[in-house]
């Protein structure tokens, strides 16, 4: 495929759920199975479009690039390679499943239907372009706007404080991590010269970057800290569990497959980049990783909300996979230290969509916590179904045996048992024991699931809690459907989670369906490059860990210990941080710098333009040399210029001095006219031809304001001293700014000329091209032709820069040929700028006055009816002012 | 002619300056007026002395070199007309300002402003 196809293809996989979302919004609200059908197409077409592209160029194809604004380090660039096509294909494959679960959870509720999709086609859009962008900025880009759809998300319920409260919440948060990533990037971006991740990954495989210097640290940092914020490392973990406020296939989707992934993805994508070369890389993420293993975990296991419980397992998870990461920058057997990562994310998503689906399913059909559920199990069919299957997820959630987890988990211990090994730090026994106490967690949560929803009911509920209705609806009028649709609230999660047993009973399933995703599966051998089944467990201090987890695990579950609630005191955090922003800081700042007196505003400006220049020499005058380019001319040629000068001066200096405002006006309008006369000397005639019209009607203009407001200027001044110092200071910046630049030399341009010489100046581009094109013929060398100063050039020695809207036309061979210019077609060069070559900004001028036109209208209108004002004169006639452009 | 035109910049933008830090709504707006004035000049100012160059319209056979810059002039072409757009629009909150408040008087209406 070429290369541009591919890029376009995979811009077409990504937009395509947001496409599908926006078009979804055309559909009439209550056709709801047209509506779930066009939008099933959005993450189906971005899986095919994906699986297309992984087929014909096989995994970890080139980078697609195309230029979008090379000097900026804007381009498309994307990389299809492993950790992105699977970070893509989970996003999507999730996605059709929650887009199925969420009809199912809103029920007929065609309206939060009609608004849901189009808010989880963007976050879906976003995510996948997080997983395939190259580019650092096109990857900031995508990463902002999982921020923004995530808030639309669990701010779902508008109506509700706290949920509004979560959003904010989880945006800032993340938010702020998101612009400590764009710092990093953007410093990594410059310091190294590279703009993109692969080029990043051949400059330094090639040496050309100097790794563990003070700025790819300071880089490494700021990534990470975006990293930790969005994967809700400690002590950022709080707004997760807040995000729960979500509708529950939002929380589904964000908990398992994608946002908080997104983090986790992050660090996955610079490992190879930065690990092995900064060696901050694993003491700065092992211990926040496990601890937040641990203590996510430990937090868990206290709650008694279902989405609560599973939030935390989702933090500890989150911690665990960091911590994968962070061990990867040891070797074992001169290989990284990283046994099959992306099944480590995989896996997570297999246990934990399901379990998010069926929480809210059951909440759906009675309540969340825990305590009401006792023996939810024998209410009736429907709940014995979904309590098998949320029982079914929680056994890999404890990393059972015969599960995927169970392997997966496995090999996590390996990685440890490894590092422990190649570095003989005993450090890592805390590591082990962190890894011990998240399995023993774990099993435990599983252990009271399943005592609590299996036990002998004592009594009748007595009524069905809906306290899981996010539609904002009254419950009354909700009423359950029944036959699929119904079995919509659960059905995906039983599909999801049947792949945990899949690929952990039957051998070789998992290496034919997802194994080839997996590009660490080689670094250890292990195993032989197949994915072990439990069976195939090696004796050794993993599988000693694991036994020991489990064990420990059972008994803590029957156990009286952690029976309590805990409340995670980092829970205080942000609503700490709010209170001090927004009731001491903020106001404070802004008292100091809101003013609200007009001078106050103006006047630091002025303060602070003129501190600028000070401060840009460094208080040194002797810097201020006279150019030689002042004064070039002879005395008659310069008479006109001085007479003129005179006029603007004058005009400037009486304009504050004089008191009587018609005068004033008169003063203004001279000055103008006098700039019309100097824009005359500049051999400018249509500035001085515009200035002139627009003179006369702004003079005309100001007559007429006069004479409809009193004469009420103050005969006295005040503050004159401090307005006249500020005043000479600004007069002399710029007297002096303008004079120096005068001699100055200008920035050459990248184009080139006939002679390979850079264009001294913008304006000569314009001058060379503005005349409609000229014909070719072949000519020997550079001449002039139609009063044009053509450029005789060899096609084959084109520069790339010269002239990027010249064709050239190879007439016959070896012979030269004549670079047409292609611009206006016009001889006044400033005309054919400002209507062709600067055609869009034009527009835009046009634009502002239409609106200017349209704002004195409106404001000028007489309002009768209201009689709001009451004013003196009469503005009966007094339409809109005559605009000449 | 350089430093004839850096003397009415630096002459427009210290009075501007000042008329700008009036403590009166139509003085501020004047001074508004003078700045933009200042400022194309100061764009004009770019494009060097004019002495014997010919205004930016093409002929037969003249050297483009003997042009003069034509970029600060379109530039300065679409500043005025914005510019008459804001002065258009400043005079018309005059008064809209005259109006409701009954007074020009930055002051006075700071502190009406704070009174609400």
């Amino acid at each position: 495929m070429q290369p541009e196809h591919a890029t376009w293809l995979l811009m077409a996989a990504i937009f395509c759920p947001l496409i599908c979302g926006t078009l979804s919004l055309l559909i009439p609200r209550p056709y709801i199975l047209p509506r779930l059908l066009l939008i099933l197409c959005g993450p189906i077409g971005a899986l095919l479009m994906l699986s297309h592209f992984t087929f014909h160029s096989g995994v970890g194809g080139a980078t697609a690039y195309v230029e979008w604004m090379p000097l900026l380090h804007l381009d498309i660039a994307l990389k299809p390679d492993h950790l992105g096509l699977f970070f893509a294909y989970l996003v999507s494959g999730i996605g059709v499943c929650i887009v199925l679960y969420a009809r199912g959870y809103f029920g007929k509720d065609a309206d939060s239907l009609f608004r849901f999709y189009p808010y989880l086609m963007i976050f879906m859009t976003a995510l996948i372009g997080v997983a395939l962008s190259d580019n650092y900025m096109l990857l900031m880009m995508f990463w902002e706007m999982t921020s923004i759809s995530s808030f639309l998300l669990i701010g779902w319920d508008r109506d509700i404080p706290q949920s509004v409260r979560n959003a904010m919440q989880a945006f800032i948060v993340t938010g702020a991590g998101g612009l400590c990533m764009l710092a990093g990037l953007i410093f990594l971006g410059v310091h190294t010269g590279e703009w993109t991740m692969t080029g990043m990954y051949h400059a330094v495989e090639n040496g050309h970057v100097a790794m563990n210097s003070t700025p790819i640290v300071v880089c490494f940092i700021l990534v990470f800290l975006g990293a930790a914020t969005k994967s809700a490392q400690f002590p950022f973990q709080f707004w997760l569990p807040g995000a729960m406020a979500a509708p529950t296939p939002v929380s589904a989707y964000l908990h398992s497959a994608t946002m908080v992934k997104a983090g986790v993805f992050i660090t996955g994508r610079f490992w190879p980049i930065l690990a092995e070369h900064v060696h901050m890389w694993p003491t700065v993420i092992i211990p926040i990783g496990a601890f937040t293993m641990v203590y996510g975990a430990y937090v868990a296991i206290q709650k008694t909300d279902l989405k609560k419980i599973f939030a935390y397992t989702t933090v500890s998870q989150l911690g665990l996979l960091m911590t994968m990461y962070g061990l990867a920058a040891y070797k074992y057997d001169g290989q990284p230290n990283l046994i099959w990562d992306v099944t480590q994310i995989l896996n997570h998503a297999l246990y934990k969509a399901p379990l998010f689906i069926l929480a809210g399913a059951i909440g759906h059909v009675a309540t969340r916590e825990l305590p009401d559920l006792k023996g939810f199990f024998y209410r009736d069919k429907q709940a014995r179904i979904m309590t098998i299957f949320l029982l079914l997820a929680g056994y890999g959630l404890a990393a059972g045996p015969f599960t995927l987890s169970f392997s997966a988990k496995e090999m996590f211990f390996y990685q440890i048992y490894h590092a422990l090994h190649e570095t003989h730090n005993p450090m890592f026994w805390l590591l082990v024991c962190a890894g011990i106490a998240t399995g023993m967690f774990n099993v435990a949560i599983f252990i009271r699931l399943f005592t609590t929803l299996m036990a002998k009911p004592e009594a009748k509920p007595e009524e069905h809690h809906h306290d899981d209705h996010a539609h904002g609806h009254g419950h009354d009028e909700h009423e359950h459907e029944t036959g699929f649709y119904a079995a919509l609230l659960w059905l995906p999660g039983a599909f999801i989670v049947s792949f945990q047993y899949i690929c952990g009973i039957i051998p070789y399933a998992y290496d034919t369906l997802f194994a080839w995703l997996d590009p660490s599966k080689d670094f250890y051998d292990g195993f032989h490059g197949h994915f072990p089944m439990t069976w195939n467990a090696h004796l050794g201090l993993p599988l000693y860990m694991s036994l020991i987890a489990i064990g420990l695990g059972i008994a803590l579950g029957f156990g009286k210990f952690l029976r309590g609630t805990f409340n995670d005191p980092c829970d205080h955090l942000y609503p700490g941080f709010y209170t001090l922003t927004t009731k001491y800081v903020g106001p404070g700042a802004f008292g100091i710098v809101q003013r609200g007196h007009a001078g106050f505003y103006v006047g630091a400006v002025l303060v602070a333009m003129v501190g600028l220049f000070l401060w840009s020499i460094g208080g040194d005058f002797s810097q201020l040399v006279w150019p030689e380019t002042a004064v070039t001319e002879s005395f008659t040629q310069l008479l006109p210029g001085l007479l003129l000068t005179f006029m603007v001066c004058l005009t400037a200096i009486l304009l504050p001095i004089v008191m009587n405002r018609a005068s004033r006006v008169l003063l203004l309008g001279m000055c103008g006219f006098s700039v019309a006369g100097v824009y005359y000397l500049y051999k400018a005639p249509d500035l001085a031809l515009t200035q002139l019209s627009i003179e006369i009607v702004s003079l005309i203009l100001f007559l007429l304001v006069l004479s409809l407001v009193p004469d009420l200027t103050p005969k006295t001044r005040k503050a004159v001293p401090a307005r006249l110092v500020i005043g000479i200071a600004v007069g002399l910046t710029m007297f002096w700014m303008t004079l120096s630049s005068t001699g100055v030399d200008q920035p050459t341009m990248p184009y080139l000329n006939a002679q390979g010489q850079n264009l001294p100046n913008l304006g000569e581009y314009f001058l060379r091209n503005s005349h409609h094109g000229v014909d070719t013929m072949a000519v020997p060398e550079s001449q002039t032709y139609g009063g044009i100063v053509t450029q005789a050039i060899d096609p084959n020695e084109v520069h790339a820069n010269d002239l990027d809207d010249a064709v050239i036309h190879a007439d016959k061979e070896g012979q030269k040929s004549v670079l047409v210019h292609h611009g206006g077609g016009g001889n006044n060069v400033v005309n054919v700028i400002l209507v062709d070559f600067r055609g869009f900004d034009t527009m835009g001028e046009i634009t502002v006055l239409g609106l200017a036109a349209m704002g004195v209208w409106t404001l000028l209108r007489r309002r009768k009816k209201s009689g709001e004002y009451n004013d003196p004169s009469d503005f009966e006639d007094s339409g809109p002012e005559p605009l000449k452009s | 002619m350089n430093l004839l035109i850096a003397l009415m910049v630096g002459t427009l933008f210290g009075a501007s300056a000042f008329l700008m830090l009036d403590r009166e709504l139509k003085g501020v707006c004047m001074g508004v007026f003078m700045l933009g004035h200042g400022a194309n000049l100061a764009i004009l100012a770019v494009s060097g002395s004019p002495a014997g160059k010919l205004p930016p319209v093409l002929s037969h056979g003249v050297d483009i070199h003997t042009f003069v810059d034509p970029l600060p002039q379109a530039l300065i072409l679409t500043a005025i007309v914005i510019g008459f757009a804001i002065q258009a629009f400043l005079l018309t909150m005059i008064v809209i300002t005259w109006r409701r408040n009954q007074t020009l008087s930055l002051a006075m209406l700071a502190t009406e402003e704070d009174a609400h």
